[in-house]
């Protein structure tokens, strides 16, 4: 079996009372793309949260690489930049930053977050958005972007941290059917680099389509855990 | 139901029209016998002060002569609280029918108002430190030194001919108090001021003395409107007997202003031989035209516009600076950081900035001793900072959170989210509350006038004062100001649809 890179273990999130995740348990690892299924609503996206650290949980476990964050103690802002630091996330809305280039939206976090030396970053930024076919948009502003392009921005700029695990929410909800076979072959590439991606979608057949494992939700947890042949 | 209806309508009028014909019947009652007549008590004693054992009465020897024309023309003197420089307008108005408080005898006076008879002859004297005694005896010694006055007077016209001609700084008070505080502890070198105010303040402050040569001399007259000259007559036919029985003699030695100036003033007018409304000083020529009046102001005009502006560019500075610290402290702070910051805001906002002002300056003046320009961007930009701070506070919070979740998992510490994301874009949002409050700003600079800081509005009132009208220095203040802050307002709207971005 490859190396583990995320496990959940038993994770309880309840919000105002109502249970969102109840003891959900999945292991993820490397160079899988892993599909998180089900309509609306049933708590894909609070799983991704929960992976990149950006909600608490009542119970169980997270481990992100061997770093765990634990329901029971809260989140302890040391372990949440160490998971912080294996994990990037593609927002359904992209949330680029709306003041800043494309280019610079995506050299910020490897300067200021990582320390590497602007210049480097910059190059780094513009190989990043050739391969993803919008370096001719790189002096643009996020509200001149369309759909598509803002994604592929959006997916830049989580890989120009080189984060071991990429999390995607409803990646093709704004795509058409072009645009949703071009964002199939770009993931696949990715996880044919050794990287590995969980990938929240109602999207049946672009799951089918690229993804390794299927995970079905329903009530806030996982009910089937299904390999695609 | 319908009679009831048209009942309570006949009601409704009934009590309408009886409270309309008792307010007009009140009004009727307070016109016809009282003789109304303005004044400042602000100005105190000897001339007009609240009565310190019935601080709702005035007393001081121009409410005795209130008094005693009153009397004579068979009417009840009733007291119009008037600030000083506003008198000359409000007679012309018609809210009072005389104008006493120490008003000086003026050639623009003449002209333009009816005004009595002099009833006390006062010298402008120079009042300087006990130790710079020996040296600054004229204003001729006071060369590059600073002299206050009090704004829109004989002595301010002075201090102004003194600048061209020996280079001295006049600094306008807007009472006659400070002054004297602030030549003891040495904002200024020398007061110049009637003697009778000098006097006043040397009988309870130490520390200065008053030079025995005078400047000039004038006088101390009633003011009326020029349509009013009958009654102005009048008058001067009951000063004139108040002079000749000795009443008018009895009332200052009352108030201990008589001196041996009153007699020869009194023996002068009572031969009917003329007196003129300034010795020793050559007033600035009256009547001019509004052409005139422009050109010869507007120099002035632009250089308190120039404080103006620059006063109010800095106090924004510093007040944005220090709200967006309070603003991030209220955001990220601690418990009780929050509680003293959401303290210093709550203080600020809930007293008047003109209170603030006075603290800093005179208040605390024993402590600190601001000087007048720093003590108005200080308190301009301390009190603007907690507006600033609550627009900053709002628009942090107004910073949508999806962009704050990008930037953490990025891998940007709390610090740098502030700095690189959250900052600009809740400046973004911040840009249309803080033009307009720079443009408040800027017009508020004008209270800073009470600490001597010469600015536009202050400027645009001696100008008034001087040519005895609103309408052209008003008119020029107004494109003054205009001027200012159009082009600040059109910089920011350019700013915002460069910066415009959807929120989704």
């Amino acid at each position: 079996m490859n190396h583990c890179v995320l496990r959940l273990q038993e994770v309880t999130l309840l919000r105002s009372g109502r249970q969102v995740l109840a003891g959900v348990t999945f292991d993820v690892h490397r160079g899988e793309l892993v599909a998180l299924m089900g309509p609306s609503g049933v708590g894909k996206t609070t799983m991704l949260r929960v992976i990149a650290g950006l909600e608490t949980f009542q119970s169980g476990t997270v481990h992100v690489e061997g770093i765990a964050i634990s329901g029971a103690n809260g989140h302890l802002p040391g372990q949440l930049r160490d998971v912080r630091a294996k994990v990037g996330m593609v927002f359904q809305f992209h949330h680029l930053f709306e003041h800043l280039s494309v280019l610079k939206n995506v050299w910020l976090a490897p300067v200021y977050a990582r320390g590497m030396p602007q210049r480097e970053a910059e190059n780094r930024a513009r190989a990043l958005l050739a391969a993803l076919g919008v370096e001719h948009r790189a002096h643009a502003f996020p509200r001149e972007l369309s759909g598509g392009e803002a994604q592929r921005v959006a997916i830049a700029r989580a890989l120009a941290v080189d984060p071991p695990l990429l999390l995607l929410d409803e990646p093709t909800a704004s795509l058409d059917a072009n645009r949703r076979a071009e964002l199939r072959d770009l993931l696949c590439g990715l996880t044919g680099a050794g990287r590995t991606l969980v990938v929240a979608t109602h999207d049946e057949p672009f799951a089918r389509d690229c993804a390794s494992r299927v995970l079905r939700v329903r009530e806030g947890s996982v009910f089937e855990d299904a390999a695609i042949a | 139901m319908k009679f009831l209806r048209s009942s309570l309508r006949n009601l409704a009028v009934g009590l309408l029209a009886a409270a309309f014909l008792r307010a007009a019947d009140g009004a009727a009652a307070t016109s016809a016998g009282d003789f109304r007549w303005a004044g400042d008590p602000e100005g105190g004693a000897p001339f007009v002060e609240a009565d310190p054992r019935r601080p709702d009465q005035v007393v001081g020897f121009d409410v005795e002569i209130a008094e005693l024309i009153a009397r004579k023309i068979n009417r009840v003197p009733q007291f119009i609280n008037i600030t000083f420089t506003s008198i000359d307008q409000s007679i012309e108005r018609g809210d009072a029918e005389i104008g006493l408080s120490g008003i000086e005898d003026t050639p623009a006076r003449r002209a333009t108002m009816a005004p009595t008879i002099p009833y006390y002859e006062f010298r402008e004297v120079l009042s300087v430190r006990n130790a710079d005694r020996a040296r600054f005896r004229t204003l001729a010694d006071l060369k590059g030194r600073r002299v206050g006055t009090l704004g829109g007077t004989i002595a301010y016209d002075i201090l102004l001919n003194a600048e061209r001609e020996f280079g001295v700084q006049p600094v306008s008070y807007d009472d006659d108090v400070h002054p004297y505080s602030d030549l003891v502890i040495g904002r200024i070198d020398a007061v110049l001021l009637d003697n009778v105010l000098a006097e006043r303040r040397a009988r309870n402050l130490s520390g200065f003395a008053i030079q025995p040569q005078s400047v000039a001399i004038g006088h101390y007259v009633g003011i009326l409107a020029a349509r009013n000259s009958a009654l102005r007559d009048q008058i001067d036919d009951i000063l004139r007997t108040a002079m000749r029985d000795g009443t008018l003699e009895r009332i200052f030695r009352k108030w201990r202003v008589w001196n041996d100036d009153q007699p020869r003033l009194h023996a002068r007018l009572l031969a009917a031989q003329p007196v003129a409304a300034v010795t020793g000083f050559e007033a600035s020529p009256i009547a001019l035209t509004a052409w005139q009046a422009m050109l010869r102001y507007l120099p002035s005009l632009l250089r308190a516009s120039l404080v103006t502006i620059v006063l109010s560019c800095l106090a924004m500075l510093f007040a944005i600076v220090l709200g967006i610290s309070i603003a991030t402290g209220r955001v990220y702070g601690t418990r009780l950081m929050r509680w003293l910051l959401t303290g210093y805001v709550e203080l600020v906002r809930g007293t008047p900035i003109l209170l603030q002002l006075f603290v800093l300056y005179y208040g605390i003046a024993d402590l600190i001793r601001l000087p007048a320009f720093g003590a108005a961007l200080l308190g301009l930009g301390l009190n603007y900072a907690a507006y600033e701070s609550e627009i900053y506070r709002g628009a942090l919070q107004a910073v949508p959170v999806g962009q704050l979740e990008a930037a953490r998992i990025l891998g940007l510490s709390e610090t740098r989210v502030l700095t690189l994301v959250r900052g600009p874009l809740a400046f973004r949002l911040a840009l249309a509350p803080m033009t307009n409050d720079f443009i408040a700003l800027l017009k508020d600079s004008s209270l800073v006038s009470v600490l001597t800081v010469f600015e536009l509005t202050k400027q645009t009132q001696i100008f008034a004062t001087n040519i005895g009208s609103w309408v052209i220095p008003g008119l020029l203040c107004a494109a003054l100001y205009l001027a200012m802050s159009l082009p600040l307002a059109t910089l920011a709207r350019r700013l915002e649809q460069r910066w415009r971005f959807s929120t989704a």
